[in-house]
């Protein structure tokens, strides 16, 4: 576990830290978030589909950014932490942060060798294990970590997204969605089980009960980024652009890296571009291009606003007219 | 010395002052000094050392006190320097008042004038240089305000009354501080005429006329003139006190024996102070206590310088309790007991003991009375000398030593009480001989008699003398044995232990000791009753056993020595050994008898006495029995060390075998007591040298436990599971599997995991074999080793402990591994067995969609549509089942699909296009009502099924479009022709829009899986908008989309 001293220092006791030294796994989810917010790269498109790319981006879905504070962590500092001789939790959040993730695997195992049955140190390696899509073997630690400690309900977060990762059936993702709902139960996992459940919900079609999760999310975590993201993607599902656009330049409001910025400009273009407004049109158009002039090629966010300002030019050039997906 | 100096000082400032009346009384002093019975020269047999200096007879304080006797109102609380220093300052300022200050000023002034003469009274010529420190004056400034103030009083004199005690207070001053001579003592008469004058003024007055009148004359001592002096004495005497009349009666002793400063100066003493001293001396019970010691101390000095030779002490002027509580009462008791004891002897003879007895009672008694006196001198030494030497006559005329005894011990005990050991060290030392000769006298007598109360005495007699003579500790040692040979002889052991014991205590020297300790010991065992064989096997009968455990302790005593000194070579240590420890386990004590015979194997390297072997064998016994494993190993490894084979009688111990007992309980003993490092040291040994033995692999599972606690924890897990490999039939294997359980859980070591499952699974069938077995799948899951992990499942299957829930989800956790690591040929049976065995719908829509995915890469539509027929001949609705119906219908349809679209037209060859349009419409109509009747059974078969609806809809319009008419038909034909493509071309419009509401609809009512719903999204054109949480199984919408339509085409 990342020493609450080596944090607090950091942020010197700032209100959040507080709030969040009382939270048993909340160490967890300041790592995986500010390796979300700061380990820009991780999440891009041009990796093919490398899973462990990945992984960081899904942490993000989970945490949305409720610690904004934690992008303050420097990568300096996390590469010391990682680059320590000693074998300590930090160490492997650092790795994992660092997306090293063998090593990162390697370095728990080691802890848990010099301190069995610490159920911190187990809960390191289930969050490893995640980063490495090692989802079988997450099962059986997270199942353990539970059965030692059924508080630890983080966990039941992570059994969720394995399950979402295997699912194949409905039922797959009905389970997924009943572990989400035991990691409701505390507090200090709920907005985080809120934020999966509406994208699961999302992701099955489910709009209305995604939109419900959302808003449980965003008032459990003090409207969050990833929150109002959500909300933004599910009203604009329903066609209330007007409330999807209101609720996406309000995220912008909140302190968050580029990588998060360009991604709500990317929401709030396709907002805009779906509106009728000839002014909206031309604001997505900025947007895009420039998400498109700041981000890397192989960033999945360029390729997909790229496509987007192809979509448009295509259907001005075909002198306007509601252009379908079958002319792509 | 110094006292007389200090004398003559005083002495001339009393000349100055006028204190004629101290004068006689110094004198007396002086004489008193010298007088050779106080002085330090021996003079003669009878003359004794002065044992304290004389008591100075008048203080400097006492003149001045007694003129402090008058009623004055003024100098009567003047008796601190500060104050008087506080009068002669107000007297400083008295002298610069006016002419025509009141009366009251010349009182006061008399007051400080009193008070200056009573300070240099009192301190003498010196003390007045300890005034102007107080005064803040200089010594000459002082001595001109005395004498100031002395005139001043003349002058104040005039102002008073006639007749007033101020007035004759102020006389005596006046007198008193000038010259003595006869103008003063004229002077001073009109003080004994004034009649207000007080009594003891006048009688100060009259003194210090008598005196100067008696001793005026330088001859002075003319009987003619002493006559006139007595007669004036009878004269004044009536008139006087009685205080007065002693000091004059005094004064005329004094002058009839011719004594003047301090001196005996005429030879001749005339008879007539006999009269004088008697009349002080008859008048002392009348004056106060104080004034009457100072009168009997004069009385007693004149006595005594009166005296031509040496004084008769047998009749002393005064009785001699007058003398108590002054110097004198020490020394004249002794000379007068020496002279009464001399007179008692005078003339008598000494014929019995009795008699003797009768003489010296009376000195007893009175040397009784002189000892309470803190003192000693040559007279005590010598009556004391007397004493002894009579009563040792007295004992060797009738043996009586109780009697001889008594009056040493009595002597001894005054001269210790009396603190004069110094003084009287040689008489002690002969006392002391005295007594040892008494004591060597009594018990030679004694030790042969068997009479025990006449030993007993002889006992007491020794007991007196050490207490009261305390002879030297080898003296001591030596009475102590003696009275110890005295008890035993007389059969009373327990006093003769107690003896030689304290005979012991005074010995310094070990061996010495250990002798007596011995002889302690021996009387001792015959108390207890203890023999003095070693009883191995029985423990002795008729035991005292509360002798017995004083016994134990001279033992322990003797070997404590015989240890610290080294002195096993020189004593038999395995005797006192194998006895205490019999004696030890005789009273309980078994593990200290042990100790004491396994420290005796390692100390007394003598082993070939005979109790060494039965030594080693009950140390080994006891150690065990009481579990004491350390020291049994230790013991053991003496014994192996040294060859020493432990034996008692017939029975043998195997060392060997104790120790490596020792390491295996010692080892677990300590892992109880959490003190890993050592246990695991231990038990390490034992595997190392005893590793066949039968406690090997319990040792082992104890060392696990060890390793693990000293936080080895992998080479803990290894050495379980080494125990668990080469000792199945280990009775502590169910125990040791769960402790490797639990430890691999903790290490998250998952293999180690698997191994501890498979050897509890192997061998139990248990309900926590079922457990640990469905714990199992996902680490079989994770290995992808899928037959064991299917062997697993089935093995769970079989349990008794499976719920139907349970093997449900078997069957779909089967289907979940043989979709992902199964072979084909697993697959198709698999799935076949679980189709005919399950009822689940999910685990036959499952199986069944397996089977549908076989028949699809075989493109065996006709398996499909068995596959169909089977699922709707089960008649089950369930979701998962309506997909997997959907999609094998989805499938035959994408299988069947026209082949007119798979061909080129050729327009020429057309016979009749309105025709062929009209087959191609009929077609793709029986064919989009194929695909839309798939959204009444599943929601993601709805939106697939719509998917390629909508492909083969535009192939279709792309179709259509390549098919025209030949010029050569009519206008009318070809009118129809155009009529009908257009209509053809809408209704394909019609049809995609309404297929993508129709999908939007079911999608959005039932939901769907991910892909179907992102594909939903595709179709409305918000695709983008699709964010999905499993977004890392693919890249995006676009790619994998593409990909799917790949697989589709």
């Amino acid at each position: 576990m990342l020493s609450k001293e080596l944090v607090l220092g950091w942020r010197g006791g700032s209100r959040s830290w507080q709030w969040c030294a009382r939270l048993p796994s909340c160490t967890l989810v300041v790592v995986l978030l500010a390796g979300v917010w700061l380990g820009a790269g991780c999440a891009t498109l041009g990796s093919g589909g490398d899973s462990q790319a990945q992984a960081p981006k899904l942490v993000l879905y989970q945490m949305g950014s409720l610690f904004p504070e934690y992008s303050e962590i420097s990568m300096g500092q996390w590469s010391q932490l990682a680059t320590s001789p000693k074998i300590s939790l930090d160490k492997v959040y650092a790795l994992i942060v660092l997306n090293r993730p063998e090593q990162a695997l390697a370095a728990a195992r080691r802890y848990l060798n010099r301190h069995p049955g610490d159920l911190d140190g187990m809960e390191a390696l289930v969050n490893v294990l995640y980063a490495r899509k090692n989802l079988a073997l997450l099962v059986y630690h997270a199942r353990h970590v539970l059965a030692q400690d059924p508080n630890r309900t983080h966990m039941w977060n992570v059994l969720g997204l394995a399950h979402v990762y295997t699912a194949r059936t409905l039922a797959d993702f009905r389970e997924a969605e009943a572990y989400f709902a035991k990691a409701l139960t505390q507090p200090e996992s709920a907005a985080v089980a809120y934020l999966n459940l509406g994208f699961l919900h999302l992701e099955m079609g489910a709009v209305e009960r995604a939109k419900h999760a959302f808003s449980e999310a965003e008032d459990a975590c003090g409207g969050c980024v990833p929150s109002k993201l959500g909300l933004g993607i599910t009203l604009r599902r329903q066609n209330l652009l007007k409330e999807a656009e209101l609720y996406l330049r309000s995220a912008l409001k909140a302190p968050m890296s580029h990588k998060a910025r360009y991604k709500l400009y990317f929401h709030l273009a396709l907002t805009l571009t779906e509106g009728e407004d000839r002014k909206g049109r031309q604001e997505a158009m900025d947007l895009l291009v420039e998400i498109v002039s700041e981000l890397d090629e192989r960033d999945e966010l360029y390729i997909k606003s790229q496509a987007v300002i192809n979509e448009i030019a295509l259907n001005q050039d075909d002198s306007g007219g509601a252009a379908t997906r079958g002319g792509l | 010395m110094q006292f007389l100096a200090y004398m003559s000082a005083w002495f001339s400032c009393q000349l100055r002052t006028g204190r004629a009346a101290t004068y006689l009384l110094v004198v007396l002093v002086v004489l008193l000094v010298t007088h050779p019975l106080y002085s330090q020269e021996p003079a003669g047999e009878e003359d004794m050392a002065p044992l304290i200096p004389f008591e100075l007879t008048h203080s400097t304080t006492s003149l001045a006190r007694y003129v402090m006797q008058y009623p004055s109102e003024y100098v009567q609380s003047v008796t601190t320097l500060a104050e008087f220093s506080a009068l002669a300052a107000e007297f400083k300022s008295l002298l610069h008042q006016d002419e025509q200050a009141a009366l009251k000023a010349a009182k006061a002034r008399l007051k400080v004038a009193l008070s200056l003469k009573y300070h240099m009274d009192k301190l003498g010529i010196e003390g007045i240089h300890t005034l102007p420190e107080q005064l803040q004056m200089s010594p000459a400034a002082t001595s001109r305000l005395y004498r100031q103030a002395s005139r001043q009083v003349y002058t104040d004199s005039t102002l008073l009354q006639k007749h007033s005690a101020s007035k004759a207070l102020y006389q005596y001053y006046r007198m008193t501080a000038g010259p003595v001579d006869a103008r003063s003592m004229a002077g001073l008469a009109k003080v004994l005429k004034d009649k207000s004058a007080p009594l003891a003024l006048k009688m100060r007055v009259y003194l210090q006329q008598l005196h100067f009148e008696a001793l005026a004359d330088e001859t002075m001592m003319s009987l003619a003139k002493l006559r006139a002096v007595e007669r004036q004495y009878y004269t004044r005497v009536r008139g006087i006190s009685i205080q007065a009349r002693v000091f004059a009666e005094l004064t005329l002793a004094a002058a009839y024996v011719g004594v003047k400063d301090g001196l005996k100066l005429r030879t001749q003493t005339y008879p007539q102070h006999v009269e004088f001293l008697k009349r002080a001396a008859g008048s002392l019970d009348r004056l106060p206590r104080p004034m009457a010691r100072q009168v009997t101390k004069e009385v007693f000095m004149i006595w005594q310088l009166a005296a031509d030779q040496r004084p008769q002490y047998r009749r002393l002027p005064v009785p001699l309790n007058q003398l108590i509580a002054t110097p004198y009462y020490g020394p004249v008791l002794e000379r007068y007991a020496l002279a009464r004891y001399h007179h008692s002897l005078s003339g008598q003879l000494v014929s019995s003991a009795t008699q003797a007895r009768e003489l010296l009672r009376p000195l007893e008694s009175t040397y009784r009375k002189l000892l309470r006196v803190q003192s000693a001198s040559s007279y005590q030494r010598e009556i004391l000398q007397r004493m002894l030497r009579r009563h040792q006559i007295i004992y060797q005329q009738t043996g009586d030593y109780v009697g001889y005894e008594q009056h040493l011990h009595w002597q001894l005990t005054e001269l210790r009480r009396s603190g004069l050991a110094v003084d009287t060290a040689q008489h002690l030392a002969q006392l002391h001989a005295e007594y040892d000769a008494l004591v060597d006298q009594q018990i030679a007598r004694q030790v042969p008699a068997t009479v025990a109360a006449t030993g007993a005495a002889t006992i007491r007699l020794v007991d007196r003398y050490i207490k009261w003579v305390r002879p030297p500790a080898a003296a001591v040692v030596a009475l102590y044995e003696s009275q110890a040979k005295i008890y035993v002889m007389g059969g009373d052991y327990r006093r003769g232990v107690q003896r030689y014991l304290k005979a012991k205590h005074l010995v310094a020297e070990p061996q010495e000791k250990i002798r007596l300790l011995d002889l302690a010991i021996q009387y001792q065992a015959k108390l207890a009753r203890w023999p003095r064989t070693y009883q191995w096997l029985q423990p002795p009968a008729q035991v005292m056993v509360v002798h017995l455990r004083p016994l134990r302790e001279l033992y322990e005593e003797k070997l404590a020595l015989v240890r610290q000194d080294q002195l096993a070579l020189a004593t038999d240590p395995w005797h006192d050994v194998a006895h205490l420890g019999l004696i030890l386990r005789y009273l309980g004590h078994h593990l200290r008898a042990a100790q004491l015979f396994a420290d005796a194997l390692v100390r007394f390297e003598d082993y070939s006495h005979g109790a060494v072997e039965p030594a080693a064998y009950l140390a080994m016994s006891i150690y065990e029995n009481q579990k004491q494993w350390q020291r049994l190993e230790d013991l053991g490894m003496v014994l192996k060390q040294r060859q020493l084979q432990p034996q008692l009688g017939a029975k043998r111990l195997d060392v060997d075998h104790k120790i490596a007992l020792a390491l295996a309980f010692g080892g677990r003993q300590l892992l109880r007591e959490q003190q890993y490092s050592a246990s695991v040291d231990k038990f390490a040994r034992f595997l190392q040298f005893y590793g066949m033995h039968a406690l090997a692999p319990r040792v082992r599972f104890d060392y696990a436990q060890g390793l693990w606690g000293d936080t080895q924890y992998r080479e803990g897990l290894t050495q379980l599971e080494g125990i668990l490999r080469e000792y199945p039939q280990f009775e502590g294997y169910k125990a040791a599997v769960s402790l490797g359980l639990d430890w691999s859980m903790d290490l998250a070591h998952e293999k180690a995991v698997l191994f501890f499952i498979q050897a509890y699974t192997a061998r139990y069938q248990d309900r926590r074999s079922f457990e640990l077995r469905i714990k199992a799948i996902e680490l079989y899951h994770y290995q992808e080793t899928f037959k064991d992990s299917y062997r697993n499942i089935q093995q769970i299957k079989a349990s008794p402990f499976v719920t139907p829930a349970m093997a449900v989800r078997m069957d779909l956790k089967t289907l979940e591994l043989l979709e992902e690591s199964g072979s084909q040929q697993d697959v198709s049976t698999i799935t076949s067995q679980l189709i005919r065995s399950s009822k689940d719908p999910r685990v036959l829509a499952k199986a069944y969609e397996m089977q549908m995915n076989l028949a699809l890469a075989r493109r065996d539509k006709a398996a499909l549509k068995v596959i169909e027929m089977a699922l709707q001949q089960r008649g089950l609705l369930s979701p998962d089942i309506k997909e997997v119906i959907a999609m094998s219908r989805l499938h035959q349809l994408v299988m069947s699909q026209p082949q007119f679209l798979d061909h080129q037209v050729h327009n020429i060859a057309l016979r009749d296009p309105l025709a062929y349009l009209r087959d191609i419409l009929k077609i793709y109509t029986q064919l989009s009502k194929q695909y839309l009747e798939l959204c009444t059974l599943s929601s993601s078969g709805c939106v697939a099924a719509v998917g390629y609806l909508q492909s083969i809809t535009r192939r279709t319009r792309t179709h259509i479009d390549d098919v025209e008419t030949n010029d050569d038909y009519d206008q009318k034909v070809q009118q129809e022709f155009l009529s009908f493509k257009s209509y053809m071309e809408r209704t394909l419009e019609d049809t995609l829009a309404r297929s993508t509401q129709v999908a939007h609809n079911v999608s959005r009512q039932r939901g769907g899986l991910p892909v179907m719903i992102q594909r939903m999204l595709w179709l409305e054109g918000k695709d983008w908008n699709f964010d999905p949480l499993t977004s890392g199984a693919g890249s995006g919408f676009v790619s994998w989309y593409v990909k799917d339509l790949d697989h589709v085409e």
